[in-house]
């Protein structure tokens, strides 16, 4: 139903000049309430600018971002009211205290929860007190995860929150949003070039590779449709190639993953032959 | 906009404006001090005018014109002050904070990136009115201590006046204006100057321009009841010091205070556009 979708593209398209390739190219989506989606593929794929598309930054070149039925660029402010943002590189004001981000945010939003998003931050030890100049850039991801999740939105955008995170600080932030998901019924879209990072959180898997939608299914469907040839006598379609670690040639194939002569792909190879495939085309596409 | 929201607006801009207060409180107890020298030495030399005419005047010339010239210094330094610090707050509102990237998470939180705006400028606009408005009043008491009477007339009425704080409040919402363009502190910030600079410039001609159209020929001989410095004009055109040049002058009819009121028209009119146009400009920028 069209009223259970939180997000949605309309053939959305976005070229920031005439003389530079087209950041996203036609791309249809559409997510349904609930859940974590990944939205997984290389630097300059165009995850940003998706994302932002749908907070009202970027006017589509063509087509619509919606958010919960409303277009973000024409009516971005009744969008942004369904959506909480977690930047690539949360920045606190240097000049305010932890408490006063949240007075902002409470100022902001009526449906702000103060006190939640209080004592999410008292689990991990941040000082409500601390200027934001005086916490580390965790922190701040934290702080910036904590406002988000507590403006009780609908569904929550993070643009590659986990980049700047070490190891320990990941984990944290990942339990933040899967509990928020699990206990509140959030909806939340996660990006990032390392699928590795977030295979256990989500349970939707979208790859943009060259600003187009290569690979849109659940990350349960997503590995039962895929396995790793393990020999040449595969006649399974094939998804895409590419060189592993140890200089071994992979190819991952559309087969069930208990198939013969073959093994259960990780979601990182299903990401990484759907990239290799994506690539391949591009370059013929440009040679062309 | 509560008060809360006022004190979370003026905390984000405390350091500019706490060292645009620093600032202007140098300057004014610089004018302050001088014109209580230049006071205290007319009082101990009377009866003695301002071009030192008078039987008490004996050697005050010697000793009140070293003074003079230091106020005059002073009141120099004050013509480009409020496009100067205008501008700086101004760039810090838009610029500095699309540098910094706190505007991204600012703008997906507020109700409405006007709403945001206001917030932002609103305290500041008041802290810089009030700050100017100070050295305003330091520069009146200079003047009038230096020209022994409490009628300067139309002499550095600029500086004297409540166009003062208004001019810098041009030059503020100007700086937002540019930063909400640029998106850069410093190139914002040297555009922003040159554009107030300009503004400046401009509305000094409009206003001569206004005061030739509404001036009236008065002889000379009828000038003793005026205390005019400006504009000096002979009937011919061309310019001339004073009474005692011949002929007619052009003088504005209407009193001093009227020209005042219309300037702080004419600068209101424009402080409202610009201000209209930065939340144009900041309603349609992308934060980064």
């Amino acid at each position: 139903m069209a009223d259970e979708l939180v997000l949605q593209a309309e053939e959305l398209a976005k070229r920031y000049s005439r003389r530079r390739a087209w950041a996203l190219r036609e791309i249809d989506l559409a997510i349904p309430r609930g859940g974590i989606t990944a939205l997984v593929g290389p630097n300059a794929a165009g995850k940003s600018t998706l994302i932002r598309s749908w907070i009202g930054f970027e006017k589509p070149t063509r087509g619509r971002a919606l958010v919960c039925g409303v277009d973000a660029w024409n009516h971005r402010t009744r969008a942004l009211e369904h959506v909480g943002y977690v930047s690539q590189s949360p920045t606190l004001y240097d000049t305010l205290s932890v408490a006063d981000h949240l007075l902002m945010a409470q100022r902001a939003r009526a449906s702000f929860d103060r006190p939640g998003a209080e004592r999410r931050l008292d689990e991990l030890a941040v000082p409500l007190a601390a200027m934001g100049n005086e916490l580390s850039g965790g922190q701040q991801a934290q702080v910036a995860l904590a406002l988000a999740l507590s403006s009780r939105a609908d569904v929550l955008l993070l643009d590659e929150p986990l980049a700047s995170l070490d190891p320990l600080a990941r984990r944290e932030f990942l339990y933040l949003l899967t509990d928020a998901v699990r206990t509140e019924g959030t909806t939340a879209l996660l990006s990032s070039h390392i699928v590795t990072d977030i295979e256990q959180a989500c349970d939707h898997l979208i790859v943009l590779g060259v600003g187009r939608v290569v690979l849109d299914l659940s990350v349960d469907e997503a590995l039962a449709t895929h396995a790793v040839a393990l020999d040449d006598t595969s006649t399974a379609p094939i998804v895409g190639g590419f060189r592993d670690t140890d200089g071994s040639r992979l190819t991952v194939v559309t087969a069930p993953a208990d198939a013969p002569n073959h093994r259960p792909a990780t979601l990182e190879e299903v990401m990484l032959a759907h990239l290799a495939a994506t690539r391949a085309t591009s370059l013929s596409e440009r040679a062309a | 906009m509560t008060l809360a929201t006022v004190r979370l607006g003026w905390r984000i801009q405390r350091s500019e404006l706490f060292w645009t207060a620093v600032i202007a409180v140098v300057l004014t107890l610089g004018l302050g001090l001088i014109g209580l020298a230049l006071q205290s030495l007319f009082a101990s030399h009377q009866p003695c005018d301002a071009d030192f005419n008078g039987s008490g005047c004996g050697g005050l010339s010697a000793l009140a014109i070293p003074w003079s010239q230091y106020g005059q210094f002073m009141l120099g330094l004050l013509w480009p002050f409020p496009v100067v610090v205008g501008s700086i707050l101004g760039v810090a509102v838009t610029a500095g904070k699309l540098e910094r990237r706190t505007a991204g998470m600012s703008w997906t939180l507020a109700r409405s990136r006007r709403r945001w705006l206001l917030v932002r400028l609103l305290p500041s606009a008041l802290a810089l009115f009030m700050i100017l408005g100070i050295v305003a009043i330091g520069a009146e008491w200079l003047t009038r201590s230096r020209l022994v009477t409490d009628q300067p007339g139309f002499i550095d009425y600029q500086l004297r006046s409540a166009l003062f704080p208004l001019r810098g409040l041009l030059a503020f919402v100007t700086g937002a204006a540019v930063g909400a363009i640029i998106g850069r502190t410093l190139p914002a910030l040297l555009i922003a100057i040159v554009f107030g600079t300009a503004t400046s410039v401009s509305l000094l001609n409009f206003m001569d321009i206004l005061h030739t159209q509404a001036a009236t020929f008065v002889p000379i001989a009828a000038m003793e009841r005026y205390r005019y410095d400006y504009p000096l004009l002979a009937a011919s055109g061309a310019t001339i010091d004073g009474p005692g040049g011949g002929g007619n002058m052009v003088v504005p009819v209407a009193e001093f205070g009227y020209w005042i009121t219309v300037e702080a028209l004419v600068l209101g009119v424009v402080i409202i556009g610009v201000g209209l146009l930065a939340s144009v400009l900041v309603n349609h920028r992308s934060p980064s």
